[in-house]
């Protein structure tokens, strides 16, 4: 909780304010592994919700989340500030569990569509004179490699700044931008040239 | 919820319209007990990995593939006797009309021949189960049955002759009259379908309706007049009643001396034309993007307008927010400026006494509007930042800095996006004239060659089927957009309004048939939509059954801006006509 306090009077300014920080709970964890706990309330369900979206069912999905917390508990040492918010590491070590997970299970990698996100695919894709089906799009995903899913999937699905997509895909925001229009303008290629 | 998994060329496990999850679901799965006792015993050596072993990569779920259209089977079949009653005989009775069950009653309503006594003919033909066969059709289709292809309802391997019922459906007449749907659900986007052919086979024994058994499937060449790869495969599933993605045909041109004589001269001067206007189409949305940014540029410059500094006003209640850069980055840059009240006859100076928890400060055009929080205790606060003594010199040295810099940068990113624009516009006309020229020559180019339409009957679309029934290589299209009409019916002849019971438009130069709606006024009054640039007709059908026909020229006299509009139709007698014959009357 941040918690600051405002002084002044008329003309008269002086003030100060002090709040724990992200940071602060990473070295408290860091020096006392029960106080992880805060960090597991604040990201739980956003990092449930970035493996969700990439497994068929919700019990894979608590198997992997809770897989990602121990992870991140076993490394929580090695772990260093660089400027970005905490929960990109997270995110970073959930990426990788869902990958490892599906090699080491045989199972296909999953993704997760709504109609509507197709449709807002579509537009992105479309140019003028041309429709493309739902099966022309989920035909396009579905052949994208495993490099180059994440970044349609984070950008047009889960709506995710090029600023985070670069910080979970460990690459600079400019980088994302472009691989993000690259994969797209590519997509857009072959689907209109079926 | 839909899965679709390792079709064609995919490799992963797509899920569409998933069931959500709720937050309180996901906090159920959430346990740091359990987490500490997992993390407890892998430290202490008892390691925890909730991952199984690999499998060999070939036993993995997408390499097995799915469904393949293979065209290039060579299967030795007898040719098999053709028992075609090879006749345009809109009366053809159904082989096992004296065997129809409930369901497919409910099969014909969904397909449903809109005109009694009309429809496309089925041919029949007859072969040996036990051999298999490879069946003729008229048009130069060819469908080739593997021997032992057939089973009955029991699921038993049938032996002995089958007879095959088949026929076609090229244009928009045979899609008409048929009655075949042809509205396409791709998970929640409908669309209609533009047909470059379609395709209705059954079979029978003693009158009983039969299907293929699995693995052996019919391999279809059948004639198109279309060979634009666009096109995909469908099938209708008349018991969901909807049209099912089967994957794609593949395209044979025939032999390369009559696709000589299309391309003349072993070359196509239309396909150089497309491409040239493909390219020039490419130019324009590449330029797009450049002008969106260029357009973003100067949007986000204007953004970063300096705001010229106040001067604080003795007197007044004002405050400064002194906090942690670290802490509150997003006010941090604020940290030189006083806030003073809008309202200063209402400003209560007891939020100085509280130690609040939380701030929050939104831009309100010049002003700021304040949030202070502290568990149940907020308050708000109009504010205008202003500065005092030296802090406002320097603010206003600063300003005058930054304007400088600001109006050059704008005048710079707006001096881009012009270029930028006039160069997108100078595309846009090179596309628009390359486009013109293309259409012009490719209609130039079918009227020369309509004559050697032998060469497009040797076109074919080739393709597996494991089911019997209606197969169709379709591409969705878009109804039609743009004049929205209430069209009033009325008989050209007689000026009396025209009753009926279906009404659909079609686009001359599009294989696809838009079926429009009534009003709750009356079977008179139809709802149209329709693209003035394209050539429109509407073909109806009388609730006396006759057929109705609005030709091109009736939208003619659809000029103003009115919202109904009366349309005269031909009336055109169909009794003891072939479909053939109504084709050649209505102009198809």
């Amino acid at each position: 909780m941040r918690s600051m306090s405002l002084t002044g009077q008329t003309n008269i300014r002086e003030g100060s304010v002090r709040k724990e920080t992200e940071a602060d709970l990473v070295r408290e964890a860091q020096s006392n592994i029960k106080a992880f706990g805060k960090l597991y309330d604040k990201y739980y369900e956003s990092i449930f919700r970035y493996v969700f979206q990439r497994t068929a069912t919700k019990e894979e999905a608590f198997d992997i989340t809770s897989q990602v917390f121990l992870k991140a508990m076993t490394n929580l040492n090695k772990y260093e500030d660089r400027g970005f918010p905490f929960s990109s590491w997270l995110y970073r070590i959930a990426k990788s569990e869902v990958y490892q997970y599906f090699r080491n299970q045989d199972k296909s990698p999953v993704l997760n569509v709504e109609t509507d996100q197709l449709h807002q695919l579509s537009q992105e894709i479309e140019e003028e004179n041309t429709v493309l089906n739902n099966e022309q799009l989920i035909e396009a995903l579905a052949s994208l490699s495993d490099d180059e899913l994440p970044y349609v999937e984070m950008k047009y699905l889960e709506k995710r700044s090029f600023r985070e997509i670069g910080e979970i895909m460990g690459v600079t925001e400019n980088n994302a931008k472009v691989k993000t229009h690259r994969i797209i303008g590519r997509m857009r290629k072959n689907m209109l040239k079926k | 919820m839909k899965t679709i998994l390792n079709q064609g060329t995919m490799k992963r496990n797509i899920q569409i319209d998933r069931t959500s999850i709720s937050s309180e679901e996901i906090l159920k799965g959430k346990d740091f007990d359990a987490l500490m006792e997992q993390y407890k015993g892998q430290s202490s050596g008892g390691g925890n990995t909730p991952n199984t072993p690999s499998k060999p990569f070939y036993k993995s779920g997408w390499f097995s593939g799915g469904i393949a259209i293979a065209v290039a089977a060579v299967i030795t079949v007898a040719v098999i006797s053709s028992k075609s009653t090879n006749n345009d005989n809109q009366n053809n009775v159904p082989v096992v009309s004296n065997t129809t069950t409930d369901e497919e009653q409910i099969e014909k309503a969904f397909v449903s021949p809109p005109l009694p006594g009309v429809d496309v003919p089925k041919d029949r033909y007859v072969v040996n189960a036990d051999k298999g066969g490879k069946v003729k059709h008229k048009t130069g289709t060819e469908i080739t049955i593997p021997a032992l292809a057939f089973k009955d309802e029991d699921g038993n391997i049938v032996k002995g002759d089958v007879e095959i019922e088949y026929r076609e459906f090229h244009d928009q007449a045979d899609i008409f009259f048929s009655g075949i749907p042809m509205e396409y659900d791709s998970a929640g986007k409908k669309s209609m379908f533009e047909s470059a052919g379609m395709m209705e086979i059954n079979a029978y024994q003693d009158g009983k309706k039969l299907s293929i058994v699995p693995d052996k499937n019919f391999i279809v060449c059948m004639h198109t007049n279309n060979p634009d790869p666009k096109f995909n495969l469908y099938y209708l599933d008349e018991e969901a009643k909807k049209w099912d993605y089967e994957g794609k045909d593949s395209i044979d041109l025939g032999p390369q001396d009559e696709v000589a004589i299309v391309a003349e001269d072993g070359y196509n001067p239309i396909q150089e034309l497309k491409d040239e206007c493909n390219t020039k189409q490419d130019l324009v949305q590449e330029q797009e993007k450049v002008v969106k940014k260029a357009v973003a540029e100067v949007k986000k410059v204007e953004s970063t307008k300096p705001v010229k500094p106040r001067k604080a006003e003795k007197d007044k209640h004002s405050f400064d927010i002194d906090v942690n850069k670290e802490e509150f980055p997003e006010i941090a840059v604020y940290k030189e400026m006083l806030f003073e009240a809008v309202d200063q006859q209402n400003f209560d100076t007891k939020i100085y006494d509280v130690a609040w928890n939380d701030i929050e400060l939104q831009k309100n055009g010049d002003n700021f509007n304040i949030k202070l929080t502290k568990e149940e205790q907020v308050a708000e606060v109009i504010v205008i930042p202003v500065f005092e003594g030296k802090s406002y010199e320097q603010a206003m040295n600063m300003f005058n800095k930054s304007f400088n810099t600001y109006s050059e940068k704008l005048a710079n990113r707006r001096q881009t996006e012009k270029t930028e624009k006039e160069e997108l516009q100078a595309r846009k006309d090179a596309y628009v004239a390359a486009k013109q020229k293309w259409e012009e020559e490719a209609k130039l180019y079918r009227e020369r060659f309509a004559s050697q339409a032998i060469a497009q009957q040797k076109m074919k679309r080739i393709f597996e089927i494991r089911k019997t029934g209606t197969w169709n290589c379709d591409s969705p299209v878009p109804r039609p957009m743009g004049r929205r009409i209430l069209a009033n019916c009325v008989d050209k002849a007689t000026k009396k309004p025209l009753y009926a019971t279906t009404m659909s438009l079609v686009q001359k130069d599009l294989n696809a048939v838009f079926p429009m709606g009534t009003n709750n006024e009356g079977q008179h009054q139809f709802n149209v939509v329709y693209d003035r640039s394209r050539a429109n007709v509407l073909w109806g059908v009388a609730s006396d059954n006759e057929v109705m026909v609005a030709h091109e020229d009736a939208f003619d006299e659809i000029t103003g801006r009115d919202s109904t509009y009366t349309i005269p139709f031909i009336k055109v007698d169909v009794k003891g006509k072939s479909l053939a014959e109504i084709k050649k009357i209505i102009g198809c």
